[in-house]
């Protein structure tokens, strides 16, 4: 009977097992080659591990099952309890050696009544385990920080190069085909040309009782939106605005997500205006279209330059920031985006701060609507890809 | 402006089981909060414990997501569990890239996580379950997810890359999972799940008749995503000739078991309407290998820009307190993004970014839902 009996070694198993965990993706085979292992997890528990090793080797319709366990594992294991689990199983039998013991168990042939009445009882116990009351969401005290932003600061900068724009303030004549919508909010109107066939803001004007302030900020929507489809101009117009004016190098307006609303009063009437020439529109036109598909365009500049311009343009671009030393340009993968690499080990924020860097310096040297990737990373481990296998 | 209210854009309310939606607007005041500026925490946290699966899924969007290793120990996710509680982290579900009941922290964070308050979850194929290993599981769990892409015995080990034994043995562990249940009066809702390409319809009815026999409380039908290069090869189009089929598998619902689509997705045929991602704080994804990024779709190496850190070398409140964190989801909110140009398709947060983008653009208003509060709350 003893010739029947599978041995194995539990210290190997574990070892085979932790390691598979970080080097092994699709097809993880969890028991070191053994058929009836797929069924077992290693267990931070070893009582736990080892028996389920019991349990696997039991589902699977081994006759028994020997596990050699290590004299480190021994020291951990409550085996009084072990012994008792395993042997509602089947028959024990325990083998000490100096490296350790060697568990064997020769199963029941017909026990899975009494092994039924031992889960109910298990299970009282964790029906005791009652739903705790949950931890009620207390929103950190962001005031207290958020006063100390100085958020007319903030957009000084910005606000002090837009108000050298104009060009925009006035009032619309109707200009067949176009379709005239507007909105008035805070004293401010604000007015626009449509073209009705493509739904895209041909012309822009503000008027009213406004103040420095208000007129800044109108012209450089005004600029924003002009000659963008309507939908984009209403539903983003107002973000791209706040984006622009704001001092990025300095600490953002709020410690969560920065939306024009939350970023300074000052943007609020803007954002009514844009939501009421879009309803203007919708009303007297009938236009009831939610889809915005519209993704900013490659500048002309950029476009007008051959792929090694481009690409020579990055590289110098790259060495003139600190964060791009030891970034190299990989490719291009499109007008936009740009595959770097590095050519030293850094650690994984140290990568991924100096990849917001650089991409921020294209942005702002070269090109705005350039973005930053690495190289992926290709699953070593794939046993099929469904776009692959159907190219063979 | 006409004002509509979240019911509209997928979720119904009067089911208290929402699968084809979102529950984000029962959690309006941390919204709010968001709408803000402040610092929230994450409601749901869709995480898995290891990178490695027994399977071999067809459809398996795991492997397109690779990224450096590192092992998620017992003691990472109690140091991880208890931060989730302090901040005020409401729901964890162990589902995204790996199978996490590989993974020896499986049952004892199931336990800590309850026991700190958090509801727990997960989506499994449930092959290395047994009856002591479901008693032991069950209590802890809102939720218990069978991944489960196909009907029949053959089927199953073709599209899910393993042995036809082991779709009884799975099939096994669910009607134990039932048993279990029922028995013992626990809350644990059991569910099954088939992401369907379109070549595997034919599994489509022997799924659902499937599920009539095995009785979890629900069988859910749901798109496979792909990455922005359409590495898959998911046909989206194909979907809308499954449409009949899709209705046949419904109408198998009963009283007490249900076959869910979920439409609104499989209608979108890959496609977002909105460009801003504002749904990534109020559920956040982490990798088998303990890295936080915005979404799983972001895990590759490729995304390193908005790998934010990893709950292995460092604790996550410390992480989601840090200036890294609300810089890369500020990206997301930003200008610089756009969803449909940047991303894969249909995303875990996809129905929580099309309801935060309403309501910016001014056609959700923020009420308080009515009626009775839907099933698994702290899952949005």
């Amino acid at each position: 009977m003893t010739a029947e009996i599978t041995k194995i070694d539990y210290e190997i198993l574990v070892a085979d097992y932790l390691r598979s965990l970080t080097t092994v993706l699709r097809g993880f085979k969890t028991g070191s080659g053994y058929a009836f292992l797929e069924t077992w997890v290693h267990d931070d528990n070893e009582n736990r591990g080892i028996l389920g090793i019991i349990e696997a080797a039991r589902d699977y319709g081994l006759p028994g099952i020997s596990i050699s366990i290590g004299q480190a594992t021994l020291q951990k294991l409550d085996f009084p309890l072990l012994r008792e689990q395993a042997a509602q199983q089947g028959k024990i039998f325990v083998e000490h050696s100096p490296l350790g013991m060697d568990l064997t168990t020769h199963f029941f042939e017909a026990d899975s009544a009494e092994k039924k009445d031992h889960s109910a009882q298990q299970n009282k116990v964790f029906k005791t385990s009652a739903q705790r009351e949950r931890a009620h969401y207390a929103p950190p005290d962001s005031v207290a920080v958020d006063a100390l932003v100085d958020r007319e600061a903030l957009y000084a900068n910005g606000l002090k190069l837009l108000s050298k724009r104009s060009g925009h303030e006035g009032s619309l004549e109707a200009e067949a085909p176009l379709q005239h919508a507007q909105h008035t909010s805070a004293g401010a109107v604000l007015e626009v040309l449509v073209d009705p066939n493509h739904h895209v803001i041909r012309k822009v004007a503000y008027h009213g009782k406004i103040s420095d302030l208000q007129r800044t900020l109108l012209e450089g929507l005004s600029t924003i939106i002009e000659n963008k489809p309507l939908i984009e101009a209403c539903q983003h117009g107002v973000i791209y605005l706040e984006f622009e004016l704001r001092d990025h190098s300095a600490v953002a307006p709020v410690r969560g997500i920065v939306t024009p609303e939350n970023a300074h009063p000052m943007f609020g009437f803007l954002v009514q205006l844009s939501q009421g020439i879009l309803a203007d529109y919708r009303r007297s036109t009938g236009f009831d279209s939610t889809r915005n598909y519209f993704d900013q365009p490659v500048s002309e500049n950029w476009k007008a330059l051959d792929q090694t311009e481009k690409e020579n343009r990055i590289r110098a671009a790259l060495v003139q920031h600190p964060a791009g030393r030891g970034v190299e340009l990989v490719r291009m993968e499109s007008q936009k985006r740009v595959v770097v690499g590095f050519l030293e080990e850094l650690g994984g924020r140290e990568k991924q701060s100096r990849l917001f860097q650089l991409e921020d310096f294209l942005k702002n040297r070269l090109e705005p609507t350039l973005q930053i990737y690495v190289e992926p990373k290709v699953d070593l481990n794939k046993l099929r890809r469904l776009k692959e296998a159907s190219a063979i | 402006m006409n004002k509509v209210h979240a019911d509209s854009i997928g979720a119904d309310h009067t089911e208290r089981l929402i699968l084809d939606g979102t529950k984000i607007d029962w959690h309006l005041e941390r919204v709010r909060a968001w709408d803000r500026g402040e610092r929230i925490a994450p409601i749901t946290i869709d995480m898995a414990l290891t990178r490695a699966c027994n399977y071999a899924c067809s459809f398996c969007y795991a492997m397109l997501q690779e990224n450096d290793r590192e092992v998620i120990t017992t003691d990472v996710m109690y140091r991880f569990l208890d931060d989730c509680a302090e901040i005020g982290v409401r729901g964890i579900s162990l589902v995204s890239d790996g199978e996490s009941t590989l993974s020896p922290a499986f049952q004892p964070s199931l336990k800590r996580g309850h026991e700190l308050g958090l509801s727990m979850a997960s989506g499994t194929n449930a092959f290395v379950f047994n009856q002591r290993k479901l008693e032991e599981a069950l209590p802890y769990l809102t939720y218990l997810r069978v991944n489960f892409s196909a009907g029949t015995r053959d089927r199953y080990a073709e599209i899910m890359g393993v042995k036809p034994e082991w779709y009884d043995r799975v099939c096994q562990n669910i009607r134990d999972m039932v048993e279990i249940k029922r028995r013992n009066n626990l809350d644990v809702t059991i569910g099954m799940q088939m992401v369907l390409m379109p070549q595997d319809a034919d599994q489509i009815l022997p799924f659902a008749r499937l599920g009539k026999e095995l009785r979890p409380d629900y069988a859910v039908i749901k798109h496979c995503s792909d990455n922005e290069e359409g590495s898959l090869g998911v046909n989206y189009a194909g979907y809308s000739r499954l449409h009949d089929l899709l209705k046949e598998a419904e109408a198998l619902s009963d009283d007490e078991y249900k076959v869910v689509v979920k439409w609104s997705k499989i209608e979108a045929e890959g496609t977002r309407s909105y460009q801003r991602c504002y749904g990534a704080p109020f559920l956040l994804q982490i990798s088998g290998s303990g890295l936080v990024a915005p979404c799983g779709m972001l895990f590759n190496e490729r995304y390193k820009k908005f790998h934010i850190g990893n709950i292995v070398e460092q604790g996550f409140k410390e992480i989601w307190e840090s200036d890294r964190y609300w810089q890369v989801m500020n990206y997301l909110a930003s200008p610089k993004f756009n969803a449909q140009k940047m991303c894969g398709a249909l995303c875990l947060q996809h129905k929580v970014n099309e309801y935060l983008d309403a309501h910016k653009k001014g056609q959700i208003e923020l009420i308080e839902p009515a009626g009775p509060s839907p099933m698994h709350i702290d899952f949005v």
